[in-house]
């Protein structure tokens, strides 16, 4: 028995990455400009992205 | 899970953080954008200062709006909303009632219902909960408490009936079966309709429901009430429908007229009208495919309600006509029965015997099984004929009669009336009386409702015997009361006498059309088919059927059994077990049933209809059931999940908040750029709909060519054409000129040409024109090759050129200016040979017969293709242009002559001068355009006499 996750995203793929490069630029402008919570925002960018990814622990039976 | 409106949501503890917003707000007011940066030189000494980081007092509010926006979406999203839920849940926990409507009108959309059903049980499975089954239809039993398995079997054999639910009968039973219980979940799953017991039925359901249980109704949505088909009439030869909704429009579709098996005949559109619940609708269809209507239905419905059934009474009938005298085929005008013939054989198939034997003539008709016989001033029949026909109106048949000379003399049994010896003269040289008109008829008359036009007259009459007693009907009558039409009826058939002639020696009826109304309404008193058995035992054939159990027992009683009945979604089929016959008289106001389900009853041959919907049915709404919970409809919206959505939109605001940060922080010039650039952005997508329509426009506009408008003003009327030459005053010239000969050709021709135009000879195409005229100046160039092919075309498929030289030539030959011209001009040209126009050229009888063709000058000869003398000399291009002469040349200045001003006088003066010059110009001008649009049949015309005289020895 072991356990794994499997991400179901409620866009498709190459939308979801498109979402995700999108946002590295954002994100890569404003660390360039330094600005405060720029860092936090990054987190938080990164946590919505996995929201949207969906994902789900399945648990695989073996044997 | 808790539920807003349509809204759901799978975690609704997570909206409690909603409450943390304000916080969130305040933690949000702590990181505003960075202050504005401004150079200002003496900071310089400040840098070299110890400083402590300051944070602003405040972001800007739209900011802090977007960010609690933010929080408030990925609240929500983490809620897990979704839209339209599972709502076919309930609460309570007794036995589940589930009450079916299982009649015609659940038919449509039962695939739902059943689906509704299912849940229903599927959910009284979990709750652990028995199911009591209770279907409306007439005749159903109510299940004892079933297990959710067992239920579920039960559902599997139910099925929607062709007739309306007994509810009535349902709350008596459920009173006696569960009497006394409550606390029942009741689901009443209806049909959205009322049948005048929808109050009192859901008053049982909620006695049964009590204040412990609980009480659903669901009934369809407005866009899935059931629809029906009302009585179709035939009236007026037109097939009409009448569709009924459950609820009130707009609900709008498709009738279809279909044969017996079931082709598509015709098709008419239905809308109801917003807040009514009925239209009728029209069949446009030539009769014989009407007569072959046998069934009507809406498209897109299932149900027996939508499904009307045509019988053979709306059918073709066989009519059989038989006279007393040969028909005369030379003079079929005065024939007795033409006028008969014609009226009926757009509505009945009409026989006629060969037989000139009165009675073999009936004999055959009979074993024909004609339902309608017509026999026209038959005096008296032979007895062996009376006895046949008498058996046969006793089956059924119609026998119209028509009065004439013979009958006048004394009629035989087979009359409506007795007759008196001697008819009656209305009108004449020697009678007071005028001839009469019809009275409009009574509400017995069988032609009740007819118009009566007001031109029919009745000249004379055979008249009834008032000594002799009689229970006829009189059907219609004369103004003055003496009966014109006077039906018997015997057995199940009619004797109908009209006191006139059946042509128009009597009466003009017969050349009316009520006469054609008339006859159909008799025609259609018969069935379709009659036959008889035997001699004196006469009765309606059932023709033998394996179910001819029923039938045998039901024909003796005169009992129509159930032929094919249809089933709940409207087929038809073998009569269930059940059906019964039913009395013929009765058909009209029994009630479907299950005894009774809509279908055809009868003897096959002449079965009639028996419909679920009749003329007086209306389709009502069920109305608002008291203490009830109404669950909406039957179609179940998909859920939907909200959550991606809310997450994208999270995603979005971020961004937004991103871009904000970046913005702001770097100060008004970027901020400057990027408003500019947001407005050159703003402007592209407000101007890019916009730039390309106008484009679009011209190029639609610009479809029509210069060209074009020129074929077009060419083509749509005959024009007369001249080829402008570029001097001006020889341009106006012929424009006058022409203008004034077309004034002419409308006066006097049948040809109506509209304004002249003007031919660039370069550029335009010819083809449009029959005629060209051409003047020649003295100084025309050559024409270049394109033009010259141009030309040559024009010649060779038929057009005419007038050269007009202008200069009062005798001689084509000659040496002038102008006749050099000419030779320049059209040199090049394939121009065959020419000749002065002969005697009896076509050119001198085309219109008016004439020896010269003076223009302003007189004298100048007209020049045209010389005429093969040898048939076999005549040129590939002669018998292509009907033997007209591609080219006529002339120097008498044609157009000077025709030239009229806007009072139509004269322009120019013609030489020598006179105005019979200027008429003979004008008719050789008519004859020229006669000859070329008529060609060259005038050369036969004139001689027409002749021939005509040698064809007559």
């Amino acid at each position: 028995m072991s356990w794994s996750v499997e991400f179901i995203p409620f866009v498709p793929w190459p939308v979801f990455w498109g979402l995700a490069a999108f946002g590295v630029v954002l994100l890569a402008l404003l660390l360039w400009r330094s600005r405060r919570g720029a860092v936090l925002r990054a987190l938080s960018f990164a946590l919505l992205l996995l929201a949207i990814a969906n994902p789900h622990l399945k648990q695989i039976l073996s044997g | 899970m808790i539920t807003i409106g349509s809204i759901g949501f799978l975690q609704p503890w997570i909206l409690a953080a909603l409450a943390g917003l304000p916080a969130i707000w305040w933690l949000l007011r702590m990181t505003p954008p960075s202050p504005q940066l401004v150079v200002f030189p003496p900071t310089r000494l400040l840098k070299d200062l110890k400083s402590s980081e300051e944070t602003p007092a405040h972001s800007p509010w739209w900011l802090t709006a977007l960010r609690m926006l933010l929080a408030a979406v990925i609240i929500f999203a983490l809620a897990r909303p979704v839209l339209n839920p599972d709502r076919q849940t309930f609460t309570g926990g007794g036995p589940l009632l589930l009450v079916i409507d299982n009649g015609w009108a659940s038919a449509t959309h039962w695939p739902e219902r059943r689906e509704a059903i299912e849940a229903a049980i599927d959910r009284a499975g979990r709750d652990g909960s028995t199911v009591v089954l209770a279907p409306t239809a007439p005749g159903q039993p109510v299940s004892d408490p079933l297990s959710p398995d067992q239920a579920r079997e039960r559902v599997g054999g139910l099925a929607p009936e062709p007739y309306a639910p007994d509810r009535a009968a349902l709350a008596a039973t459920l009173e006696k079966q569960l009497g006394g219980k409550t606390g029942f979940s009741v689901r009443w799953l209806t049909d959205g309709l009322d049948y005048g017991e929808g109050d009192s039925f859901g008053a049982t359901l909620r006695k049964l429901a009590g204040p412990s249980g609980s009480f659903a109704v669901l009934r369809p949505e407005k866009e899935n009430a059931a629809l029906a088909l009302g009585q179709a009439s035939g009236d007026g030869g037109e097939l009409t429908a009448r569709v009924l909704s459950a609820d009130d429009g707009p609900r709008s579709g498709t009738v279809k007229a279909l044969t017996g098996h079931g082709e598509p005949l015709g098709e008419a559109q239905f809308s109801i009208a917003e807040g009514a619940r009925e239209t009728a609708t029209r069949f446009d269809l030539p009769l014989e495919i009407r007569n072959q209507v046998a069934r009507i239905e809406i498209a897109g419905e299932r149900s027996t309600g939508a499904v009307h059934l045509l019988d053979a009474r709306s059918q073709w009938h066989r009519v059989g006509i038989v006279s007393g005298e040969s028909r005369e085929a030379a003079q079929p005008l005065l024939s007795p029965l033409y006028y008969v013939q014609r009226a009926l054989s757009p509505y009945a198939d009409v026989v006629t015997p060969n037989e000139g034997n009165v009675a073999n003539a009936v004999h055959e008709l009979i074993s024909q099984k004609v339902s309608t016989i017509v026999l026209a001033d038959i005096g008296k029949l032979v007895v062996g004929t009376q006895e046949e026909l008498g058996a046969w109106l006793k089956a059924g048949g119609v026998l119209i009669r028509f009065a004439g000379p013979r009958l006048e003399q004394g009629g035989d049994e087979l009359l409506p009336v007795a007759l008196r010896r001697g008819g009656r003269s209305l009108g004449g040289s020697l009678s007071w009386s005028t001839p009469q008109p019809l009275a409009s008829f009574d509400e017995k008359s069988a032609f009740r409702g007819l118009a009566v036009p007001d031109d029919v007259k009745i000249n004379r009459q055979v008249l009834a015997d008032p000594t002799v007693a009689s229970d006829a009907q009189v059907w219609a009558t004369l103004a003055d009361g003496t009966p014109l039409v006077t039906a018997l009826k015997q057995g199940q058939g009619y004797i109908v006498l009209f006191h006139v002639t059946a042509n128009s020696d009597w009466s003009n009826l017969p050349l009316s059309g009520l006469f054609v109304e008339m006859l159909r309404r008799i025609v259609t008193l018969g069935p379709s088919q009659v036959s008889i058995e035997g001699g004196d035992q006469a009765a309606a054939t059932m023709e033998a059927k394996p179910q001819a159990q029923a039938s045998s027992s039901a024909s003796s009683s005169g009992a129509l059994p159930p032929v094919q009945t249809l089933d709940g979604y409207g087929q038809l089929g073998s009569p269930p077990l059940r059906a019964a016959p039913i009395a013929p008289d009765k058909l009209d106001t029994t009630t479907p049933g299950p005894d009774h389900p809509p279908g055809y009853y009868g003897p096959s041959g002449a079965a009639r209809a028996f419909n679920l919907i009749t003329a007086k049915t209306v389709l009502k709404p069920l109305p608002k059931i008291e203490g009830a919970t109404e669950m909406g409809g039957y179609t179940l919206k998909k859920p939907m999940a909200l959550e991606p959505w809310l997450y994208l939109a999270a995603l979005a605001l971020f961004t937004a908040d991103i871009l904000a940060m970046l913005v702001l922080s770097s100060g008004w010039r970027l901020r400057r750029r990027a408003a500019t650039a947001g407005a050159v952005i703003l402007l592209v997508f407000a101007l890019l709909p916009q730039a390309p329509a106008p484009l679009w426009a011209e190029e639609a506009r610009k479809g029509a060519t210069p060209a074009d408008d020129f074929a077009l003003k060419a083509s749509l009327q005959t024009h007369l054409a001249y080829v402008i030459v570029g001097d001006p005053e020889i341009d106006r010239t012929s424009e006058e000129g022409l203008s004034g000969l077309s004034k002419v050709l409308r006066a006097r021709t049948a040809l109506e040409p509209a304004d002249p135009m003007g031919v660039d000879i370069d550029k335009d195409e010819l083809s449009f024109f029959p005629i060209l005229y051409w003047p020649v100046r003295e100084d025309t160039k050559p024409l270049s090759d394109s033009t010259l092919a141009k030309i040559d075309a024009f010649m060779k498929q038929g057009g005419l050129i007038i050269f007009d030289t202008r200069d009062h030539d005798t001689e084509l030959t000659g040496t002038g200016t102008q006749s050099k011209a000419l030779t320049r001009l059209i040199g090049q040209l394939d121009i065959p040979p020419l000749e002065p126009v002969p005697e009896n050229h076509v050119l001198t009888k085309s219109f008016y017969l004439m020896r010269s063709f003076p223009g302003r000058f007189d004298g100048g000869s007209l020049w045209v293709e010389a005429e093969p003398e040898d048939e076999a000399e005549r040129t590939e291009r002669s018998r292509r242009t009907d033997r007209v002469s591609s080219i006529v040349i002339t120097s008498n200045d044609f157009a000077g002559a025709w030239a009229l001003d806007e009072s139509n006088r004269p322009i120019y003066p013609t030489v020598p001068g006179g105005e019979v010059q200027r008429e003979m110009a004008f008719r050789a001008g008519v004859n020229i355009v006669m000859y070329a649009l008529t060609g060259n049949y005038k050369a036969d015309q004139v001689h027409v006499p002749a021939l005509l005289e040698r064809l007559g020895q």
